[in-house]
């Protein structure tokens, strides 16, 4: 088995290639530095070779931890001796920029004897503006292979995948050094720059059609005042949509399994088995399912906007108000996938430069409102506040209370980075703000969808199993001795008694005081073990119920915002800390923060407790 | 010891001279309106390097066409346009860049 290298300047469209070239479905973002690791899989139509992607560098001399990653995996690659050929992806559309890394790289890969095949990305948005790409003149410039294609409606991929299905092009070469152009070979980076300039104005498109129009849309999006608006309108229109949009979803799987139930558990006459399917399956799992339509809206959402190009301007908006707080235009991606899920926000954070504010971002991506806290949100936001809309339509009170404590986590972030960044010394070697604005594009739709329904089986299948479990032990506990007749007396409701000191000053019962320690493995498992808990107690098995039967417990506004606010800080996520040790280096930041944050939680929540009870 | 004071002040003033004639003399890309082009002369010492490396990998190399493409308020990053390419600089590094007018 044979590699192939694709390798590229960021943003250039190696994930869309390496796509089409696999058939697979790597996450494709309109944002420089989103491959943030490498990436492999089969060529779909050599089986032989091995597509490898890496993460995107501007130049051979890394300045940004990504970038170190990237050129050190390529050095190995290429010394591993079973590289076939290297593919060096460039965007025809901004040809020079990608031309100087294709010089360097052909040079650097000389040294190996290994020629580089030019892959002239974007021929798709060439022809739409009627621009002209020399592929042939350029090859026969720089005496290398030149495919113009597009990752995106997959023209020349065909020619691409026959030049790599050849036996490798420098096996009877020896030493690719041999064949290359000695004007290419060996020269500095000035003389590159020279020549990746020339050569674009040679063979590159002629006008800026493409810059004119998109500095029409930056005028309107970064401008101080329609730029602000703008901003804020779609992050409340990300909010609102998860409510709105997955809604009718949300109702055909909670009507599933009421139709699944109302079939299967008459049928069952066994009382432990029925008692069982009813609370733990249907009650637990049941309630968990229900809220994954969310999830897949809210990935959606954000993969529209990275698909879009927008990102890089909301980061440019952001970078003052962020630098308040320590950090910089560039933490806004990276706390914005952490809206989706922490765990690639953190790997995207390796995109900072700057030591410190990539720590500070550490400390804030974790406090970010990510899909986990949703079914949580959503069980306590639907059973206060009620399914209406105000100001003609427009505005859903569930929606904008979801925006709401969206904000709060957003707020406990930006607090805690500020306050770290207070305290900490001043860093000598700070980098500075330097961000590539990305073309406008239309979103793909059909990546998008399919990233989403990844995201979201993804989702089901990591933490299904874990839900599983914590809700079978719940059920188990709950259920026996006395076989669900008085759950307070069950092994659970012995255990959560001695435990409930430690929620009551919330105004919580040992009920949720179990949910909450359960939810320590995974934030979701709160909803299930709830639903399991009433699930014993004689709940229906769907969602709507849940919420009813919350409310039916007696659990006050108070404790409703107390939990809300619990959840919004507390970091009870098991893989969050584990990558973030992993990243950081050592298990020193992640445990300070699962202290810090729990007790910040824990005094946070008592105080909004207090201030509403005082309040009423 | 006279002469000697006579050739400072004689620099100064030529120097004075210049920046009254030539309103972009001294100038850096952070001053460049929204619409102004410019051509880069160089970097100033105290840039790291490595970011002039990168800057000059990007295409703001001494010599270079630029044009300030938006400028928001409120001290926000400006957004360049070099060859082909958008890029958005902070005041930080674009202060570090020496330029002077691209007819000159």
């Amino acid at each position: 088995m044979s590699k192939v290298l694709l390798v590229g300047s960021p943003n250039s469209g190696k994930s869309l290639l390496f796509n089409k070239l696999t058939g697979l479905n790597q996450k494709v973002v309109n944002f420089p530095g989103i491959t943030v690791g490498t990436h492999s899989g089969h060529s779909r139509n050599n089986p032989g070779l091995e597509m490898v992607d890496f993460p995107g560098v501007y130049s051979m001399h890394a300045i940004s931890g990504e970038e170190s990653i990237a050129l050190e995996a390529l050095s190995q690659a290429l010394e591993a001796g079973d590289v076939s050929s290297v593919v060096c992806v460039v965007d025809s559309t901004r040809l020079e920029k990608g031309l100087l890394f294709a010089l360097q790289l052909i040079d650097f890969c000389a040294g190996y004897g290994k020629l580089v095949v030019i892959a002239a990305n974007m021929q798709d948005v060439l022809r739409k503006h009627k621009l002209d790409f020399d592929a042939k003149g350029l090859s026969e410039a720089i005496k290398m292979p030149v495919v113009a294609l597009s990752g995106k409606t997959g023209e020349g991929i065909d020619e691409l995948e026959s030049l790599l299905a050849r036996p490798p092009i420098d096996a009877d070469v020896g030493s690719a050094s041999s064949v290359l152009d000695p004007n290419i070979i060996g020269r500095d980076d000035n003389a590159f720059r020279s020549d990746a300039e020339q050569l674009s104005r040679q063979f590159g498109p002629k006008g800026d059609l493409l810059l004119k129009t998109h500095s029409r849309a930056d005028a309107f999006f970064l401008s101080s005042v329609t730029g602000g608006v703008s901003f804020f309108l779609i992050m409340y229109f990300l909010f609102q949509s998860i409510f709105t949009w997955a809604a009718p979803v949300m109702d055909g799987v909670e009507g599933s399994l009421l139709w699944l139930s109302s079939h299967i558990l008459p049928h069952v006459s066994n009382r432990v088995v029925h008692d069982f399917l009813d609370g733990a399956i249907f009650g637990g799992l049941g309630a968990f399912l229900v809220f994954v339509p969310q999830i897949f809206v809210l990935t959606l959402m954000v993969g529209m906007l990275e698909d879009s190009g927008y990102l890089s301007r909301a980061a440019v908006i952001c970078h003052r108000p962020l630098r308040a707080f320590g950090l910089t235009g560039k933490s806004f991606i990276p706390m914005l996938s952490g809206v989706a899920c922490a765990i690639p926000g953190i790997y995207a954070a390796r995109t900072i430069e700057s030591p410190r504010r990539r720590w500070l971002t550490y400390l804030a991506i974790p406090l970010m409102p990510c899909s986990a806290r949703l079914p949580v949100y959503a069980l306590l936001i639907s059973a206060f506040i009620p399914a209406q809309t105000v100001l003609g339509g427009w505005v859903g009170l569930q929606g904008l209370a979801m925006f709401g404590i969206y904000l709060l986590g957003i707020f406990a972030g930006l607090l805690v980075t500020a306050l770290v960044s207070f305290t900490m010394e001043d860093e000598v070697d700070d980098s500075p703000f330097v961000l590539e604005m990305p073309p406008y594009r239309m979103p793909s739709w059909l990546p998008l969808l399919r990233g989403a329904w990844e995201r979201s089986r993804h989702f089901v299948t990591k933490a299904g199993p874990v839900i599983f479990w914590v809700t079978m032990a719940v059920w188990f506990l709950g259920y026996f001795p006395n076989y669900g007749a008085d759950l307070g007396e069950s092994w659970l409701g012995t255990m959560g008694h001695i435990i409930e000191p430690v929620f009551a000053p919330l105004g919580l019962d040992w009920k949720y005081g179990v949910a909450i320690l359960a939810s320590f493995l995974a934030r979701e498992v709160f909803v299930g073990t709830l639903g399991a808990l009433f699930g014993i107690e004689g709940a229906q098995d769907n969602v709507i119920s849940l919420s009813q039967q919350v409310q039916a417990s007696g659990l006050q506004i108070s404790s409703c915002v107390a939990l809300l606010v619990f959840f919004a800080i507390a970091a009870q996520c098991v893989s969050t800390l584990s990558i973030l040790a992993k990243e950081s280096g050592s298990w020193k930041l992640p445990a300070q923060m699962f202290v810090g944050y729990s007790l910040l939680a824990y005094v946070s929540a008592l105080g909004a407790y207090q201030l509403i009870e005082w309040l009423s | 010891m006279i002469r000697i004071t006579i050739r400072i002040k004689s620099v100064k003033v030529c120097h004075m001279k210049k920046h009254k004639n030539n309103s972009l003399a001294n100038r850096t890309l952070w001053n460049l309106k929204k619409g102004e082009s410019c051509v880069i002369t160089g970097f100033d010492g105290t840039l790291q390097a490595r970011y002039k490396t990168r800057l000059t990998e990007l295409g703001f190399r001494p010599g270079a066409g630029i044009s300030c493409t938006v400028a928001p308020r409120m001290g926000a990053p400006k957004l360049y346009r070099v060859a082909n390419a958008v890029y958005s600089l902070e005041k930080q590094i674009a202060e570090l860049v020496s330029t002077e007018n691209s007819a000159a």
